[in-house]
């Protein structure tokens, strides 16, 4: 039996883009965005349609793009490049303004490009490495404070407090809801799977958000009503965790390969996952409040932190691990994003026992095999240290 | 002609070669070894054929097959597929209890596998696809040299010095390569330069899954001495000597697997 | 592999050289000319006879312009750094891990011995003596490959200092670099730092992108630096006020000063007055100041006396081709083999890295932490792509070059990034052909002939 309400988000997804057309005719602005650190709230606040951009997973974009940068640059920003590049994506081609924080770096250079090379029009928001410090918040508050300033001047509207504080009600309903919804994803008796909550997460960023929270709310109502009686009926299962670069939407070959070999994920670190919606609690309706609370939250792993022991990724993610109860932890690599890949080993070895699988990949299929073999091999490994494999 | 005794076999098809191994009850009984064709079912098959033949058996005389290598995902012939880092540990194990640590180096891929007391696998770590460190790079060597792929090991022996290569990946290596042939560096000398890059890329591996003695290398290219030599001196280890060809051990495990199966499904007792 | 007769000054210019100035130290010792002479021509190529390797792919070779004698003294300061900081080090003075092509005021000034990843590689190697270039290339590869093995093949070749310094090949007390757009491994290459047994404290200057017409960037970093001159200061013991950075200040912009007036020099001689070797080595003392300020500038200052009377009599540098095709040179870290190059009728006349941040004095009286943060947001290097090509494509004019190569290290994912980009806006703007190259040699000799293929093929094209 499928879930109703995934029907409806689908459905409320398709007609999106003709949606953003009308609205866009009504003299509506869409801000497409991206990556961790861009606070949504003000943009929503404003009266602008806040849209979270870049997808992977496509070979042909990756290629389109890779004329404008490097092959030896992180094949995500490779992609989105490609994207801007043809202008045929639904949302790409109706933004009028771009706004990506430099959390990643590389992610910055690519409003580089997208301005020089595609005429759009672009704002970046300064993010502070030294996050954890005094004078990195300073600092992050004060390009919080002149992000705000040239949104509200391209809106033609001043920020209210009321306006914001409904935000901020809506996005913490938001973020509420997933956390309960990746909650359900991992029981036994429950329809949701870690690959629905990541579509819903990821349709998420084009809908509308007040629509958006509501369809959430009627999600986990409907995941609540069919949750069965018994559990632990599922055969005994590898119960996969994945952590690592991003795995935006399009980019399916990893979780397609972990789910055609019996892997079951249940719960994720990614920055395009579940950390986005943790720890993220404005205690003031401003654009200092929202500044703090923005980079107090998750680290994303693109920001250096040079004490192992109070790290707060790393505390995280052993806490999610042992929340999801989690038998093995797949860490994804992108080839050239430098930032998850240095630190794989370090992972590992901070995560002591559990089984630990480095994929290190791009977006073409020609390691498909590849990644197959290890991670049929890493699922037959967490098998037979669960003692249950037929075969040893 | 009646049988006598409980056959197993493993077929274990890789880029470059295709291995079975038959066991006799808990003894290895034939092997057989071809070329990969393009057709990976028939160069299983042709492998099976072989070890077959040798042990004068029909295919039906076989209780469990299990299929391993890349040739694994399409191998109509196996009862079951099993992964060859399984296989690998399963078979070292089978030779050498007390190895707990696999080098796998074959056509198109190097494994470093940790393996506890009964062969199960505890840890792995694999090159990603861009390394140099794989049979497939030492036989586009062996073309750049006009060698034969079996004699480059020796060759590389032979050296009285060692190019410095870097280990970042093939299109690199492979022009480096170049570039010293151009200089007029000495063939030998470049070779073992390569040798000891690769092995730099297997140590790489293993610190990330840790080396316990005793160290076991499997695979085709574990034939070569050269890559011993170097692996050895890389990882500071002295790699146990194989009691069957090195390339066989897939397959071996594969059929120690195809026994276990066979028990557990009640085929065998 | 041909055996090349080592490379040696001849004795005949050993009376002009020692007639010549010795260098002045930090220390307030003098070092002659004739002890220099005697260092370079006996001591040195029996401690470091790789430097003295005459084969053409020797990265790091001396110029043969022997009759430019502060090219000499260049050599006697980069072969000596090996003592001088192991002695300083002795001493109590503390050594820093810092960023290449930034200030390096603030390390000097709180009584630091800042040194960047390829220093540290180099000094790495010379912590063996005897070896010939191809031993010391080999024990500089076990060091990357060391460093690879822990961390990643995706990385920089700078990964090798990294590994010299937790694998106690050399000893550094801080690691402590300026974070920049220039660089997209050291933040990471730093934070491996935390995970290792060899605890070294670590501090990162943190450096905020995009900043034009932010006044508070310029506090963020100058709190940064208050910060990072009390860690050097803790561990030198010595007082830091204003006084002592700024005279710290004065004398590096004296060194920038005087780069800046050589450039000017060489730009508008008819010919060159130097080999490509010779000039990018002024910009690199101006830029380094390879473990000692004073020398540094004192040599500076010897260089351009020479410059100014080749220039006056219209000498040509040694080694420069008839008719040499002008090339500048941008991207980061790694450039091409200057002797390959002028072979190929070519000539380097610029390179936007190192001259990034000599053009930049600080400024000399206020507050010395809001003065060094400003300095270190206008680089032009470190503006917006377009900004920083525009300033590229007017030192492209400036020093009428034919043609500009950008040059990129494989894993530096911030300048592959904008390759293409800045390549284009240059050709535009200063309408000179341009071409990106990718190379995998940063720190070696070895095994560059792709590169140099290229970079002749872009020659031959000009």
């Amino acid at each position: 039996m499928g879930l109703k309400t995934l029907e409806k988000i689908t459905a409320a997804l398709e007609s999106r883009p003709a949606e953003l057309e009308q609205l866009r005719k009504q003299g509506k602005k869409i801000v497409g965005w991206l990556a961790y650190n861009i606070p949504e709230e003000i943009i929503y606040a404003l009266g602008l349609i806040p849209i979270r951009i870049g997808q992977g997973g496509d070979g042909r974009l990756v290629e389109v793009g890779a004329r404008h940068i490097s092959t030896k640059n992180c094949v995500f920003v490779r992609q989105v490049l490609g994207q801007f590049a043809e202008k045929t994506d639904p949302y790409i081609k109706q933004l009028d303004l771009v706004a990506i924080d430099a959390t990643c770096i590389q992610l910055y250079r690519l409003e580089e490009l997208i301005n020089f090379y595609f005429d759009y029009n672009t704002v970046v928001l300064g993010v502070p490495r030294n996050f954890a410090t005094k004078e990195g918040h300073e600092y992050f508050r004060k390009e919080v404070e002149f992000f705000t300033k040239k949104l509200e001047l391209f809106a033609g509207v001043s920020l209210e407090q009321s306006r914001l504080e409904e935000a901020i009600k809506i996005y913490d309903g938001i973020r509420e809801a997933i956390k309960t919804l990746y909650r359900y994803q991992s029981l036994d008796n429950s329809l949701l799977s870690w690959r629905q909550v990541a579509s819903v997460i990821n349709a998420g960023y084009n809908l509308d958000r007040e629509r958006y929270l509501e369809l959430l709310q009627e999600l986990i109502q409907e995941v609540e009503a069919n949750l069965s009686e018994e559990s632990g009926t599922r055969e005994v299962e590898a119960r996969i965790f994945l952590s690592g670069s991003l795995i935006p939407p399009g980019d399916t070959k990893l979780i397609d390969i972990i789910e055609q070999l019996g892997g079951r994920i249940v719960g994720d670190d990614l920055w395009s996952g579940l950390n986005f919606f943790l720890n993220l609690n404005i205690k003031e309706p401003t654009p200092y409040g929202v500044a703090d609370a923005y980079i107090d939250r998750v680290p994303h792993g693109s920001l250096p932190y040079l004490d192992l022991k109070s790290d707060g990724r790393l505390a995280n993610l052993k806490h999610q691990i042992k929340e999801f109860k989690a038998d093995g932890v797949v860490y994804h690599t992108l080839r050239y994003c430098d930032a998850f890949t240095f630190k794989a080993g370090e992972t590992k070895d901070v995560l002591g026992n559990i089984p630990f699988l480095e994929i290190h990949t791009e977006y073409s299929g020609s390691d498909f095999e590849a990644i197959r073999t290890r991670v049929e091999a890493f699922i037959e490994m967490i098998k037979s240290k669960k003692e249950i494999a037929e075969l040893v | 002609m009646s049988i006598s005794g409980n056959y197993f076999a493993g077929v274990d098809v890789g880029s470059l070669a295709a291995k079975s191994v038959i066991l006799k009850d808990g003894e290895i009984f034939a092997t057989g070894l071809v070329p990969s064709g393009v057709n990976s079912v028939e160069s299983g098959l042709s492998a099976l054929n072989l070890a077959l033949e040798t042990a004068g058996l029909k295919k039906e005389d076989l209780i469990y097959i299990v299929g391993t290598g890349y040739g694994r995902v399409s191998a109509p012939y196996a009862n079951k597929a099993v992964t060859e880092i399984t296989c690998h540990a399963k078979g070292t194990n089978y030779l050498h209890p007390t190895v707990r640590t696999i080098i796998d180096m074959g056509g198109q891929d190097c494994k470093a596998i940790r393996i506890d007391p009964d062969g199960s696998v505890v840890d792995f770590a694999m090159n990603d696809k861009c390394a140099a460190g794989t049979g497939r790079f030492l036989e586009v060597m062996a073309g750049v040299f006009k060698v034969k792929l079996e004699d480059l090991g020796s060759i590389a022996l032979s050296a009285t010095d060692t190019v410095p290569m870097s280990s970042t990946c093939t299109v690199f290596a492979e022009s480096e390569t170049i570039s010293l042939v151009a200089r007029g560096e000495r063939p030998e000398n470049i070779l073992n330069g390569i040798h000891h890059s690769i092995a730099n890329r297997i140590a790489g591996l293993f610190s990330r899954v840790g080396i316990e003695s005793d160290v076991f290398f499997s695979g085709g290219v574990a034939k070569n001495s050269g890559m011993k030599t170097a692996i050895e001196q890389a990882l500071k280890v002295n790699i146990v000597k194989p009691e069957i060809d090195p390339q066989l051990i897939g397959a071996l495990g594969a059929a120690v697997i195809a026994r276990n199966f066979a028990r557990k499904e009640g085929l065998w007792a | 592999m041909a055996i090349t007769a080592p490379f040696s000054y001849p004795e005949s210019i050993k009376e002009k050289f020692i007639a010549t100035p010795g260098l002045k130290f930090k220390d307030g010792t003098t070092v002659s000319s004739a002890e220099i002479w005697e260092f370079m021509t006996k001591e040195a190529p029996k401690r470091f006879p790789y430097a003295f390797d005459a084969g053409a792919n020797n990265m790091g070779r001396f110029s043969d312009d022997v009759h430019f004698l502060s090219g000499i003294k260049r050599g006697y300061l980069t072969l000596t750094l090996k003592d001088r900081v192991m002695k300083e080090h002795a001493a109590g003075t503390p050594t820093v891990l810092v960023q290449g092509g930034q200030a390096m005021d603030a390390y000097y000034a709180a009584g630091g011995i800042p040194v960047r990843p390829g220093l540290v590689m180099q000094w790495a190697r010379n912590m063996h003596e005897g070896l010939s270039l191809r031993q010391s290339e080999t024990l500089g590869l076990n060091i990357l490959e060391s460093g690879r093995r822990k961390i990643s093949i995706d990385a920089c070749n700078q990964i090798a200092a990294h590994a010299a310094i937790d694998n106690k090949v050399v000893p550094i007390d801080l690691i402590a670099p300026f974070l920049c757009l220039r660089c997209s491994d050291m933040s990471f290459l730093v934070e491996t730092h935390r995970n290792r047994e060899h605890d070294i404290p670590r501090y990162l200057v943190d450096y905020p992108v995009d900043h034009e017409n932010k006044p508070w960037a310029a506090e963020y970093i100058a709190t940064e630096l208050r910060e990072l001159i009390a860690k050097i200061a803790a561990l030198s013991g010595r007082t830091i006020t204003d006084e002592v950075i700024f005279n710290e200040i004065k004398l590096e912009n004296r060194g920038r000063r005087i780069a800046t007036e050589i450039a000017e020099l060489w730009w508008d001689a008819e010919n060159p007055p130097t080999n490509s070797t010779d000039f990018f080595g002024i910009a690199f003392l101006a830029n380094d100041f390879v473990g000692d300020p004073v020398a540094a500038v004192d040599l500076l200052e010897q260089s351009k006396i020479e410059i100014e009377e080749r220039v006056r009599n219209n000498v040509k540098g040694f080694g420069v081709p008839d008719h040499a095709k002008r090339l500048y040179i941008c991207g980061s870290c790694v450039g091409p083999n200057a002797h390959h190059a002028q072979t190929a009728g070519a000539i380097f006349v610029g390179r936007d890295d190192s001259w990034s941040c000599i053009s930049v004095p600080v400024e000399e009286e206020g507050d010395p932490y809001l003065n060094i943060a400003k300095s270190m947001l206008a680089y032009p290097y470190e503006q917006r792509t377009e900004k920083r090509a525009e300033w590229t494509a007017d030192q492209v004019k400036r020093s009428r070059a034919d043609g500009v190569i950008f040059m990129y290290q494989w894993g530096c994912n911030y300048q592959s990034g904008v390759a293409r980009m800045i390549s284009d806006i240059v050709k535009e703007k200063a309408g000179v052909v341009t071409t990106f190259v990718e190379v995998g040699e940063l720190g070696r000799s070895e095994a560059t002939e792709q590169s140099t293929n290229r970079v002749e093929a872009f020659i031959e094209m000009v």
